[in-house]
């Protein structure tokens, strides 16, 4: 992996990150805003990667990188029960917009 | 048995009343048969009335027997200058002051009493004026027979309240309410000061005296059967403050100079309240309390001084007001301040028992005054003088009766008042010549003889003499009932006796008090005598030459003598101007305070609200229920915890020397 510099990498995380939460503060959409989510979440995964590829000793290395593999399941989770709140906010209010769901502000 | 037996048991006096008050207060409503609990309230009194005239018998038969009966009511901690403590007493003390005091209050109070059931029968409220009346039989014996100043002011505060409910009886009239406010404000001034001196004699003798100090004893007025006389501390300034205190309180309760302006509109009570609380008893316990006070504690120059100009000064303003009267309540009224006045001043001059002794014969023609006042008024209707006129035929035994209490009242011999007036000029002339200071009140009481003797006879020719009335509403008068009847012919005896019973074997020990008290002087000095005399004798005598065989007298509209006139209806314009005081004075006190509580306290109270109130209106605006907009926050406050971590924290770590 020589000739790679981890600020590059961080960089991209970073950018990711940045992507995502533009999306979480400008869409409207409940499915873009799940989207979003996921790509700000992939930046925290892709980050475990590569804190486990510049890891010196291999035990170190071997946690990162099954940490991202359990994080990714994670992801898919989390996608699973945001997909069932959007069907029911659909069936409660016959739309998908966020700005409709305000009820918990009373 | 000995009738001393009687004095331990004095207590059943009150006691009597306060059962009477009890009965009445709550059953009373529905004994419509007993004249609504009035027949109740009788026949209370009439045992009351037994009871005390035989203590008095008693201790007239006992001269000087001094018994003291009484319980603890509340024993404070041992504390500070007080190693054993302080004890507070309940009790009664029997002995001549007080026994004089329970004939007068017990005799008044029943013929009152017993008056009352004819004078008030078409009034409305019965039981409770009966259940009021008894209480405030109740609390004046008991204040009578206090044997200490603590107890004393307790039941001194009871007739106050008593007096209070009285003259507002007819409280739906505002003028009585009114009157009611202000006769217990008036003597809530000297109340205050009556407290307050109590509170620099206890500062004086707590200490002092036999047995541990008179407040380890409770305040009581004796010890061991003869006067607890305090050890005087020395420092004569508080002593006079002390008494200048007392004084204050007497003056508001006897109605003396300048507290005077409530007694004339506590007129508007029942007369025969005015009779009982406002002529005989009550307005006596002031100059009862300057006696006990002038016995036990002593005054000291200064305050006699004082109290003998009050006396002299008051004796003559009140009578110059009841010249120009209309009201024949309001004059006899005027006229017990007026005669207070005396008392004080014998007092004042170091005669304390002559004072007493005129408080004794003052009660029952005073009483008797009153009582034929009220009888002509519920015969008339009116207690205007100019709208009466010839009741001598109509009403012959109330004529007669207030002719009596008129010539008593003058001092005329061998009416009861001359006796004990000229006891006072007599007594008071014997001084002069060791106070000149006393001259000239001495001279306005002399002065106040005149006067008297003429107002009281204006009174009666107004309203008795000529062979018609004025007013048509006088022309079916008649006399009350023989419940009414009695006790004028009662009052009357009393009237014409009461001043010769001074020269009955025993009743003089009733005068008598301790050593180094003045006895009764009886009046030796002719001339004076004389002198006093004749000039009733001319009031009488002006009072006929202008308002004799119903004649009327007014005064022509451009006389000189108006303004004089105006300003003594309206009472030297002292009134008007308590009323200015109390009206803007106070007024405007009110207002300032008003205006801070407004504006200040209020305002910092309101403007906080208000500050908070906007603001949390502000961040509730916060709360949009848009999930983005939390998200938005959420990001904030990141952005703010790296902002701390990376760019503050670093600093202040640097500036601390942390790290």
């Amino acid at each position: 992996m020589t000739g790679l510099n981890e600020v590059g990498f961080l960089a991209l995380s970073g950018a990711l990150v940045a992507v995502g939460l533009f999306g979480v503060l400008t869409r409207r959409n409940f499915v873009l805003l799940l989207i979003a989510i996921e790509i700000a979440m992939n930046a925290a995964i892709l980050n475990f990667v590569y804190f486990a590829a510049f890891s010196p000793s291999p035990p170190a290395g071997l946690a990162g990188q099954s940490a991202a593999v359990v994080l990714v399941g994670f992801a898919a989770t989390e996608v699973a029960v945001g997909l069932a709140i959007v069907l029911a906010l659909n069936r409660a209010k016959g739309t998908i917009n966020v700005a409709e769901a305000t009820e918990l502000r009373s | 048995m000995e009738l001393s037996a009687l004095f331990g048991w004095a207590f059943l006096v009150p006691l009597t009343y306060v059962l009477a008050f009890v009965v009445v207060g709550l059953a009373g409503p529905r004994l419509a048969r007993l004249e609504w609990g009035g027949w109740v309230a009788v026949a209370a009194a009439g045992v009351a009335m037994v009871l005390g005239v035989l203590i008095g018998v008693g201790e007239a038969a006992s001269p000087g027997a001094t018994t003291n009966r009484q319980m603890l009511w509340l024993h404070l901690p041992p504390a500070g200058p007080f190693p054993g403590g302080l004890s507070l007493v309940m009790g009664t003390l029997v002995d001549p002051l007080s026994a004089l005091m329970l004939i007068v209050v017990s005799v008044v109070g029943f013929l009152v009493m017993l008056y009352s059931i004819g004078y008030m029968h078409q009034d409305r409220g019965l039981a409770r004026y009966y259940a009021e009346l008894s209480l405030f039989l109740a609390a004046m014996t008991a204040l009578v027979l206090a044997n200490n100043l603590l107890e004393f002011f307790l039941f001194w505060e009871i007739v106050g309240l008593c007096s209070y409910f009285l003259i507002g009886f007819y409280y739906e009239r505002p003028s009585a309410a009114s009157a009611a406010k202000e006769a217990f404000l008036v003597t809530r001034v000297g109340d205050v000061m009556f407290l307050a001196g109590i509170f620099v004699y206890f500062q004086l003798y707590a200490l002092s005296g036999p047995a541990g100090g008179w407040a380890a004893n409770g305040f009581v007025f004796v010890h061991n059967g003869s006067p607890f006389v305090p050890i005087g501390t020395g420092n004569g300034t508080l002593r006079t403050v002390a008494g200048l205190l007392i004084l204050g309180g007497a003056a508001g309760k006897s109605a003396q100079f300048p507290l005077h302006v409530w007694l004339p509109d506590a007129m508007e009570g029942p007369t025969t309240v005015s009779a009982l609380i406002h002529a005989a008893t009550m307005v006596a316990a002031g100059v009862y309390l300057l006696a006990v006070t002038s016995v036990f504690l002593g005054f000291t120059g200064w305050d006699d001084l004082l109290i003998v100009a009050l006396g002299g000064i008051t004796t003559f303003f009140a009578a110059t007001m009841a010249v120009v009267h209309p009201d024949i309540k309001r004059v006899i009224a005027y006229s017990t301040i007026s005669q207070l006045g005396y008392m004080v001043l014998a007092v004042g001059a170091g005669f304390t028992m002559v004072g007493l002794y005129h408080l004794f014969t003052h009660a029952f023609f005073k009483a008797l005054l009153f009582l034929a006042a009220g009888s002509v008024i519920h015969a008339v209707g009116t207690q205007d003088l100019f709208r009466m006129g010839g009741l001598r035929r109509k009403m012959p035994w109330t004529a007669t009766a207030f002719a009596i209490g008129g010539l008593a009242l003058a001092g005329i011999p061998p009416f009861a008042g001359f006796w004990s007036k000229d006891d006072i000029l007599g007594s008071v002339y014997g001084t002069l010549g060791a106070h000149p200071a006393y001259w000239p009140f001495f001279l306005l009481a002399l002065a106040a003889v005149f006067l008297t003797a003429y107002y009281i006879f204006r009174a009666w020719f107004l309203a008795f003499s000529g062979a018609q009335p004025r007013d048509p509403a006088a022309e079916h008068a008649h006399e009350g009932p023989w419940t009414m009847r009695v006790p004028l012919v009662v009052l009357s005896g009393f009237a014409v006796v009461a001043g010769l019973l001074a020269f009955v074997p025993g009743l003089p020990n009733l005068l008598e008090h301790g050593a180094g008290i003045p006895p009764v002087y009886r009046p030796a000095d002719l001339a004076l005598s004389a002198v006093s005399v004749g000039l009733a004798g001319a009031g009488i005598a002006l009072a006929w030459r202008l308002w004799g065989n119903g004649r009327v007298y007014t005064l022509d509209a451009a006389s000189a003598a108006q303004p004089l006139r105006r300003l003594l209806l309206n009472r030297y314009y002292m009134k008007a101007g308590y009323d200015w005081v109390g009206a803007r004075g106070v007024a405007t006190l009110a207002r300032l305070a008003d205006f801070v509580d407004v504006y200040v306290i209020d305002g910092t109270v309101h403007g906080f609200e208000r500050a908070f109130g906007g603001l949390s209106d502000r961040a509730r605006r916060l709360q949009t229920g848009l999930v983005s907009d939390y998200a938005s926050y959420v990001v904030a406050g990141l952005i703010a915890v790296f902002a701390l971590l990376l760019l503050v924290a670093p600093f202040v770590l640097g500036r601390i020397g942390g790290g």
